[in-house]
């Protein structure tokens, strides 16, 4: 009796396992057609026109710029704090160079030599043999001044402490290239944009191209008739009152 | 602490202004922390904005499990050459010009699906998963078929007839799959909706059509119709008011 019950116990589980279930539907019959298809394959982008510098990585910046006027005592002279550097749009450097990615200002400040050292750093640490970076900014050249601590005002203009490099808005810190894609780059360059004093974004040469048909089509398709240019220049509301010149000259925009 | 009391006590969001605050201690230029607009520059601001009207989006009606697809309709197309060989095949079946119906179809296993296939095929019926609505819909504007748009939103599935059967037939198959749901469809050269097709299924064969109008016509050359209409006059215009009265009595 035990021989009997022991086997229907082991014949009742078998019945609930797979096994059972491949030997029901091999028993089933199949309708099977044979046919051929275009595989979705996604195609990997080409890399054929990218020439990559012989030198990949950042170079070292200084942190004190080389003197100007070669006297006998090379002093250096201090300067006055001009916002006019960091004010308004960046008209030159605001394009690509290689054409593929980079970090772009969105706002005036200084950059000092920490951030540069630190960016320089890190990406460095991150590129491989197919990559490269440059710098599209200059080493620190712009003298600060400041008093030292519990100084009164006056006695003069104080001696120098650092160097900073003036950005405008729209300038283009780094160029990063080589045979990457967007989502690589920007986990890399996204630190960068971070550490910046101001707004910073991370570009491609695609997302510029989108930035200037969109400019071009509001501009073509614009139903408005009074533009900002326009009423400014002519006073519309009194506005002249309110405004700044460099409004009227960059359109409220800077 | 100092910072909490600004914040809880009244007025504070009047002195919280960085002209009332930060007019001493900058030495670079004010090009960084940005000054609050006045009312008459906000004005001016709105009053010379940009006006566009934005380009058509898809509509809204749409499944929101379809809606990524079907706005792929209104971006440019980059050519697959995969997509158009099923273009192709979809344009070659709605050519040939056979009449197929539009089932929806709720979530199925796919023994179901198997059973229903074969019930189907013993009828000469055949199930057609491949004509996805984003394949239709791009090739069916311009057709005689462009008022089938409607149906092909959800998940769908096509019937067709290989040998030619009757599709009269189909509604009472379908009653034993309750999983498909008919919606509509193209039966000899006409479109139909569910309802048409109800109405079409219950229609009598073409053979007792033929055996009906020929009785009918048989009955004109001889039998009661041509006894009455050649009797007298007096007795045919009383026949006439009385099946007038019948009529109107039916009417009302």
């Amino acid at each position: 009796m035990m021989s009997v019950t022991m086997s229907t116990k082991v014949y009742l589980n078998f019945y609930n396992t797979n096994a059972a279930w491949v030997i029901k539907s091999l028993s089933k019959p199949h309708s099977y057609v044979q046919s051929a298809a275009y595989m979705k394959i996604k195609v990997a982008p080409n890399y054929d026109d990218i020439e990559i510098p012989e030198k990949k990585k950042l170079r070292m910046m200084d942190k004190v710029p080389p003197p100007v006027l070669h006297t006998a005592s090379n002093l250096a002279v201090q300067q006055r704090s001009e916002a006019k550097y960091c004010r308004g749009p960046e008209p030159i450097h605001n394009k690509l160079n290689y054409g593929q990615y980079g970090v772009q200002a969105l706002d005036g400040g200084y950059l000092s030599h920490k951030h540069m050292d630190a960016w320089r750093l890190y990406i460095n640490s991150k590129l491989t043999n197919v990559m490269f970076a440059e710098w599209r900014i200059e080493p620190p050249w712009k003298p600060v001044t400041k008093k030292g601590t519990g100084k009164r005002m006056g006695k003069g203009k104080s001696s120098i402490s650092h160097y900073v490099t003036p950005v405008k808005a729209g300038r283009i810190l780094l160029e990063v290239g080589g045979e990457i894609e967007y989502k690589q780059v920007y986990k890399m360059l996204r630190h960068v944009a971070a550490q910046c004093p101001f707004d910073a974004r991370i570009i491609s040469a695609e997302i510029l191209q989108k930035e200037e048909e969109q400019k071009n089509w509001i501009a073509t398709n614009n139903l408005n008739p009074f533009s900002f240019r326009y009423c400014a220049r002519n006073n519309f509301l009194g506005i002249k009152k309110d405004l700044s010149p460099y409004d009227l000259k960059w359109s409220g925009k800077y | 602490m100092a910072a909490l009391v600004k914040r809880v006590s009244p007025g504070w969001h009047l002195y919280n202004n960085w002209n009332f605050t930060m007019a001493r201690f900058i030495q670079k230029g004010n090009f960084r922390r940005k000054k609050r607009t006045l009312t008459s520059q906000r004005v001016f601001l709105l009053a010379t904005e940009e006006i566009v009207i934005a380009p058509p989006k898809p509509p809204k009606d749409i499944s929101c499990t379809k809606y990524k697809a079907a706005s792929n309709m209104y971006k440019e197309e980059v050519p697959n050459p995969y997509f158009e060989f099923r273009n192709k095949l979809c344009k070659e079946f709605l050519e040939k010009d056979e009449s197929f119906l539009i089932c929806h179809r709720n979530p199925v296993t796919a023994s179901a699906v198997y059973d229903y296939r074969m019930k189907l095929k013993q009828k000469g019926f055949r199930l057609v998963f491949g004509m996805t609505n984003t394949l239709l819909r791009k090739n069916i504007p311009g057709t005689k078929f462009e008022a089938l748009a409607p149906y092909l939103v959800s998940h769908n599935v096509l019937i067709t007839s290989s040998n030619g059967s009757d599709f009269r037939s189909l509604p009472a198959l379908l009653r034993k799959m309750p999983e498909f749901i008919l919606l509509g469809g193209y039966v000899d050269g006409m479109l139909l909706s569910r309802d048409n097709l109800m109405k079409y299924s219950k229609l009598p064969d073409l053979d007792t059509c033929r055996s009906e109008t020929a009785g009918i016509l048989s009955l004109i050359a001889g039998g009661k119709t041509s006894s009455l209409i050649y009797s007298h006059a007096q007795t045919l215009g009383a026949n006439l008011k009385q099946y007038e009265k019948q009529i109107k009595e039916e009417s009302d």
